[in-house]
C-alpha cells in the first residue's frame, strides 16, 4: 500500500479527526493542508502545510507554537521512506511561495519569495533581460530558502559574488510567528549584520520568506577558456595573477590529479580578451575545453550533487588536493580554497584535512555551543 | 568666552549605579577587581591616573566634544592595556565575575560615542596589541593584532608591495580593531570593499572570556565574521584579524567631471557600477559641496545669491580661527540663519563635481577610466581633466583637520552617512537635506557606490549663542535627520556605526529583527558587561546583565543621546 500526502478538504459538518488540521486549513485555505493517507498505526507527521505568503507563514507558526509542535521547512513534500519524515512534525512546504514579487529596474533589485528555485528565478529574470549570474549545477535546483538554511557557498564568483551575498534585504518570520524585515540596501551596515545571525541556522533562527536580490543586466554571451598548470601551486598563482590584473571571471574551476586543469567563464569581450592574453603570456598551457566546468555550468540537475567538503587555507591546498583527488575547486586565488566533491570524505581523510587547518562540515567549529544557546534565547518569546 | 562655561552635568546618559550605597558598593568592587588585575598583569598594565582616564574617556562624537567645553568628562575608573588575547581573556573573566562594564578602545576616533567610557567601568585600550603576526604575499593575507594603528599597518604592507585598500580619512588616528568593530569604509571602498569584505577570520574574546577564532569567510554555516564585524565591542573584544590584501596598484588615473545636475552625476556612478567596473573612487559632490571643493560653474556669478552665500561660507571656513576673528563672526552669522542660507543655496545651479580615481594594472585603470568617460559624455558632463582627481588625492586626509577651526570659531560640524538603493537615493537626499535645513547648514557628497545603490555623506554646520544652545540645536538636527532617513527606509549608518548617536532610532529601524541581536547579546555576553548601552541605547534590556552578580549600574536617567526626550518609536517598524 503506497503512502501519499492527501490534501484535506473539509465538508460541512464533518471535521478532520485531528482538530489541528481543521485549524490550519482555516488559516491557510482549503487544499493547502495535507495529511499522510493510510498511515494508521505508523508514527506519522501531523500535517503538511502549503502557505502562500509571509502572512500565512506567520499564522501557521503561531498555531504550531501554541500547540508546542516541532516544525520543519521543506521545499517539496518529503517522501515517506523512513527516516525522511518524522513523527508528530508539521511540515511547512514553501512550494507555493515561488513568486517574483517586484523588480526595481533602476537599482537592479528583484524581490522573490524564497520557495522559488534558483533556476526558475533566473528564468523569470531572463524574460526581462536580467540575470543572477552563473548558476552552477549544485545550486540550480535548490530553492532560495534552502540556500539560506545552510548559508550555502555554492556560487563563488569573482564577478558576481556568492548568490547568498546578493541578498540585500529579507522578510522573515521568527519562531513565534512575529514578522521581521531588514532594510533593502546595498550594504546592511547598521550595527551588526542582523541576517548573519539567522542565515545557516536551518530556519531555526527565522524562516526567511522573501528576499530582495541584486541582479544584473544580461550582456553578451558567456565565453569559456581553459588551460592547464603544472600543479596546484602554479594553478593558484595563475588565477591570482588574473585577479590582480583586474580580470574578474564569472566562474573559475580547477580540477585534476596530475596537471591541474583550469576552466574560466567570463561575460564580457574585454575580460575574454584579457584572459586570452594572460594565458598566452606563459606559465600555463592553453587547452581547448574544460569538461567538468562545461558540465557544472550546463548541468543536469538530476546528477548527484557536488557539495562543499572542506574549506582549506590556500597555502595547504596542494596537500589537501592529494587527500581528495576527485575533488574540484571553484574558488582558487583567494585566502581559502573550497573543495567540492560528490560524497563526503572518509573520517580519516576528514581528520587529515582538519589537521591541515581546513574547515570540514560536520566537524565541530567551537561555535556549536554558542549556536545552540543563541537559538534557545531566540525561541524564548520577547 | 561665551562658549566655555562652568561645568554642567552630562547630558548624554551614562550607566551609573543609582544611590549612594550602590555607588560605594560599585567602588569597592572595582577596587577589588583592580587589585586582582594588578596582581595578574602587573602595575604597568593598569592606570587610574586622571590624565590616562581622560585620554580614553570618550571618542570624537561631536556631542561629547561640545559637552567637554564644560570640562573633561570623569572617564572610566581605570584603563587597562592588555598585551595578548590571553590577557584580554583574563580581564573579561574578572570583569564578568565582578559585574564591571568594559569599553573596548582602539584610538577613539569613532564619531558616534561608541567608545564613551562608563564612570564605574574600565576601558580596555588595545594599543599594546599591535603586532603584524603573519604576512603571506603568496596567498595575499595578513594577520594583524587589533590595536595596530591604520597608517602604520598600511606602511608595513606598502614595504612588502601590498595594500589593504582600506583608507578611511581617519587612517592616521584609528586602529584595525576599531575598523572591524565599526564596519568601517575607506575612501577606495568601491574597488576594495568595506572592511567586512576584507575579513578572512577574526580572533575574538567573547563575554565568557573564551578566546575564539571565527570560521573563515566562505565556509557554509553561520557567518560569525558577519556577526562580530560592526558589533562595536558589544558582542566580543576583537584581538586580531586575518585580512585579504592586494598588490599595490601599478597605475592610477585621475579625472574630474562637471555633471549638469546631481541626478546626472548619480547616473554616471550607477551605470559604471552596474556595468561591472570598480573604480577606486567615485565621489560626487552636491552643488554646495562642489563649491566648497573649489569647483564652480562658469555661469554662476559670485554675485548671485546662492553662489554668494557659498563663497562667503568658504571664505569664513578658511579664515575661521579664534572665536573673535572676523571670519569666525561671519561664519556664526551665516549659521545663525540656516533656513535662509540653505534656501539660497538650494537655488544654486545644480552642477555637481564628480571626482574619479581608477587604479590597478595599467590596462584595467585605463579601461575603467574610459568606461566612466563614456557614461559621463552620455549625460553631457564636462571633462575637467586630471586636476580635480589629483587635487582630491593629494588632500584626501586634510578635511578632517579643518574641523577644529569650526569649533574654535564657536560653531560645530558633524556628518551623517546613510545608504539606500539607487531608485530611492534622490528622495533620501532631498528628505534629509530638508530635515536638516531648518537647523543647520547642510551639504553632501555621494561616495561608496554599489551596483544596487550608494551612500550619502551629509556634512552639517551649526552654531548657537552658547554651549547649551549649540547642544540643543545639535540634538534637534540629529533627530530631524534620523527621522527623515528612517522615514525613507534607509540604512541609518553606512560606516560610522551606531554607538550612542543613533541608538534612539535603531529599535525603529530594526523592528522585530532586533531580537536576533538581543539573542546574540545574551549568548555572547551573558554577564552584560561588554560596552553596555551602545547600539540600542541605555534603556536596551540587553544592557542589563542577564546573569552573574547583581548589576553595578542602573538606568540611563531618561535623557536621549540626542538631547531631549527619547522618541517613542520602539517597535514602530514592526509588521504585525
Ligand atoms: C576625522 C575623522 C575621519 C573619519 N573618517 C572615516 C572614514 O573615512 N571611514 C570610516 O569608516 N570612519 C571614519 N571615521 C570614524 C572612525 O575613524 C572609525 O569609526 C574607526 O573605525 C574607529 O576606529 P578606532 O580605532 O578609533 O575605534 P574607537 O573609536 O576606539 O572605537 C570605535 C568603536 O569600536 C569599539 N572597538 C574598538 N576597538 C575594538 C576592539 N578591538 N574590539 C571590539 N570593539 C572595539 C569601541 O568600543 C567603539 O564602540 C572618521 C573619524 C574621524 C574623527
Amino acid at each position: 500500500m503506497t503512502l501519499r500526502w492527501e490534501p484535506w478538504t473539509p465538508t460541512i459538518g464533518a471535521g478532520h479527526p485531528d482538530p489541528l488540521v481543521d485549524r490550519l486549513t482555516a488559516l491557510v485555505g482549503i487544499g493547502r493542508v495535507a495529511v499522510l493517507a493510510r498511515a494508521e498505526g505508523s508514527p506519522a507527521p501531523r500535517a503538511l502545510v502549503w502557505p502562500e505568503s509571509s502572512e500565512s507563514v506567520q499564522r501557521v507558526l503561531r498555531v504550531v507554537r501554541e500547540a508546542e509542535l516541532p516544525w520543519t521547512v521543506v521545499g517539496t513534500p518529503p517522501p515517506f521512506d523512513p527516516p525522511d519524515v518524522a513523527a508528530g512534525v508539521v511540515y511547512v512546504c514553501l512550494e507555493r511561495m515561488a513568486g517574483l514579487l517586484a523588480v526595481d529596474e533602476t537599482s537592479l533589485v528583484a524581490q522573490f519569495q524564497t520557495g522559488i528555485r534558483w533556476e526558475r528565478a533566473e528564468d523569470l529574470l531572463s524574460r526581462r533581460g536580467l540575470t543572477l549570474g552563473p548558476l552552477p549545477g549544485p545550486v540550480r535546483s535548490r530553492t532560495i530558502a534552502e540556500s539560506i538554511a545552510e548559508n550555502d557557498r555554492l556560487r563563488p564568483s569573482a564577478a558576481y559574488g556568492q548568490l547568498i551575498e546578493a541578498i540585500q534585504g529579507v522578510t522573515a518570520v521568527l519562531p513565534d510567528g512575529e514578522r521581521a524585515r531588514t532594510v533593502v540596501a546595498p550594504r546592511r551596515a547598521t550595527g551588526p549584520e542582523l541576517t548573519a545571525a539567522v542565515f545557516g541556522t536551518r530556519h531555526r533562527g527565522a524562516l526567511v520568506t522573501e528576499v530582495s536580490l541584486q541582479v544584473w543586466r544580461r550582456t553578451g554571451e558567456a565565453t569559456r577558456r581553459a588551460c592547464a598548470a603544472a600543479d596546484w601551486a602554479s594553478a593558484a598563482a595563475f588565477v591570482r595573477s588574473c585577479l590582480c590584473a583586474g580580470i574578474r571571471p564569472a566562474f573559475v574551476l580547477a580540477s585534476g590529479r596530475g596537471p591541474v586543469e583550469l576552466g574560466f567563464e567570463v561575460t564580457s569581450a574585454a575580460a575574454a580578451e584579457a584572459l586570452h592574453r594572460q594565458i598566452q603570456a606563459g606559465g600555463v598551457t592553453p587547452r581547448s575545453r574544460h569538461d567538468v566546468l562545461d558540465a557544472l555550468l550546463s548541468a543536469d540537475p538530476t546528477e548527484p550533487a557536488w557539495r562543499v567538503i572542506a574549506v582549506v587555507p590556500a597555502a595547504r591546498l596542494s596537500e589537501a588536493a592529494v587527500l581528495v583527488p576527485e575533488a574540484i575547486c571553484p574558488d582558487l586565488g583567494g585566502p581559502d580554497a573550497t573543495l567540492w566533491a560528490r560524497r563526503s570524505p572518509e573520517p580519516l581523510v576528514a581528520r587529515h584535512l582538519v589537521a591541515l587547518g581546513a574547515r570540514v562540515p560536520g566537524i565541530p567549529t567551537g561555535f556549536e555551543d554558542l549556536e545552540a544557546t543563541f537559538l534557545g534565547h531566540l525561541s524564548r518569546r520577547a | 568666552m561665551a562658549y566655555f562655561r562652568p561645568p554642567v552635568p552630562h547630558e548624554s546618559p551614562t550607566l551609573s549605579p543609582t544611590g549612594a550605597d550602590a555607588r560605594s558598593a560599585a567602588s569597592a568592587r572595582i577596587e577589588s577587581l583592580l587589585s586582582e588585575l594588578r596582581a595578574a598583569l602587573g602595575e604597568d598594565a593598569i592606570s587610574t591616573t586622571r590624565p590616562d582616564r581622560e585620554a580614553v574617556g570618550r571618542d570624537l562624537w561631536p556631542r561629547l566634544l561640545l559637552e567637554s567645553f564644560a570640562g573633561p568628562a570623569e572617564g572610566p575608573a581605570a584603563v587597562v592595556w592588555p598585551r595578548s588575547a590571553a590577557e584580554v581573556s583574563l580581564v573579561v573573566r574578572r570583569c564578568a565575575a565582578h559585574g564591571v562594564p568594559i569599553v573596548p578602545f582602539g584610538a577613539g576616533s569613532g564619531v558616534c560615542g561608541g567608545a564613551r567610557a562608563e564612570t564605574f567601568g574600565i576601558v580596555l585600550d588595545l594599543k599594546r596589541m599591535k603586532a603584524v603576526r603573519a604576512l603571506d604575499p603568496e596567498t595575499l593575507t595578513v594577520t594583524v593584532e587589533a590595536g595596530c594603528m591604520g597608517e602604520l599597518f598600511e606602511r608595513r604592507l606598502e614595504r612588502a608591495g601590498l595594500t589593504l585598500g582600506h583608507f578611511p580619512s581617519s587612517i592616521q588616528c584609528s586602529t584595525v580593531g576599531g575598523w572591524v568593530a565599526t564596519r568601517s569604509a575607506g575612501q577606495c571602498s568601491t574597488r576594495y570593499g568595506k572592511i567586512e569584505d576584507m575579513v578572512v577570520d577574526l580572533e575574538v574574546v567573547t563575554g565568557d572570556g573564551v578566546v575564539r577564532r571565527t570560521p573563515p569567510a566562505g565556509a557554509p554555516g553561520t557567518d560569525w565574521n558577519g556577526i562580530f564585524v560592526g558589533s562595536e565591542g558589544t558582542l566580543g573584544v576583537i584581538t586580531a584579524a586575518t585580512l585579504r590584501v592586494h598588490p599595490a596598484p601599478a597605475a592610477r588615473r585621475f579625472r574630474g567631471w562637471l555633471a549638469p545636475t546631481t541626478e546626472a552625476g548619480l547616473e554616471i556612478m550607477r551605470r559604471t557600477l552596474q556595468a561591472g567596473h570598480r573604480p577606486a573612487v567615485l565621489r560626487l559632490y552636491d552643488p554646495l559641496d562642489t563649491r566648497m571643493a573649489g569647483q564652480r560653474s562658469d555661469e554662476a556669478a559670485e554675485g548671485e545669491s546662492g553662489g554668494g552665500q557659498a563663497a562667503r561660507l568658504r571664505a569664513a571656513l578658511e579664515g575661521a580661527g579664534d572665536a573673535d576673528a572676523p571670519a569666525a563672526r561671519a561664519l556664526r552669522a551665516l549659521l545663525a540663519m540656516p533656513r535662509a542660507v540653505n534656501l539660497a543655496i538650494g537655488a544654486l545651479p545644480g552642477q555637481s563635481l564628480l571626482v574619479t580615481v581608477s587604479e590597478g594594472e595599467a590596462d584595467e585603470a585605463r579601461a575603467t577610466d574610459e568606461a566612466i568617460a563614456g557614461f559621463a559624455r552620455a549625460v553631457r558632463a564636462r571633462d575637467l581633466g586630471e586636476g580635480p582627481g589629483r587635487h582630491w588625492f593629494a588632500h584626501r586626509h586634510d578635511v578632517s583637520y579643518k574641523q577644529s577651526r569650526v569649533y574654535r570659531a564657536g560653531a560645530f560640524v558633524d556628518t551623517f552617512e546613510v545608504a539606500t538603493t539607487w531608485a530611492r537615493l534622490p528622495a533620501l537626499y532631498r528628505a534629509v537635506r530638508r530635515a536638516l535645513s531648518n537647523h543647520v547648514l547642510v551639504m553632501a557628497h555621494f561616495s561608496h557606490a554599489y551596483p544596487g545603490g550608494c551612500s550619502i555623506y551629509f556634512t552639517f554646520l551649526g552654531s548657537g549663542a552658547d554651549r547649551d544652545a549649540m547642544l540643543e540645536r545639535y540634538g534637534r538636527a540629529w533627530k530631524a535627520a534620523l527621522d527623515a532617513a528612517a522615514g525613507c527606509d534607509a540604512v541609518l549608518a553606512h560606516h560610522h556605526g551606531v554607538g550612542l548617536s543613533r541608538a534612539s532610532h535603531l529599535p525603529r529601524a530594526h523592528g522585530p529583527a532586533r531580537r536576533w541581536y538581543t539573542a546574540l547579546k545574551a549568548t555572547l555576553d551573558p554577564a552584560g558587561i561588554l560596552n553596555p548601552g551602545k547600539i540600542y541605547g541605555p534603556d536596551d534590556p540587553t544592557a542589563a546583565p542577564a546573569a552573574g552578580p547583581s548589576p553595578l549600574w542602573g538606568g540611563g536617567g531618561g535623557a536621549s543621546p540626542l538631547g531631549g526626550a527619547v522618541p517613542a518609536q520602539r517597535g514602530g517598524g514592526a509588521e504585525k
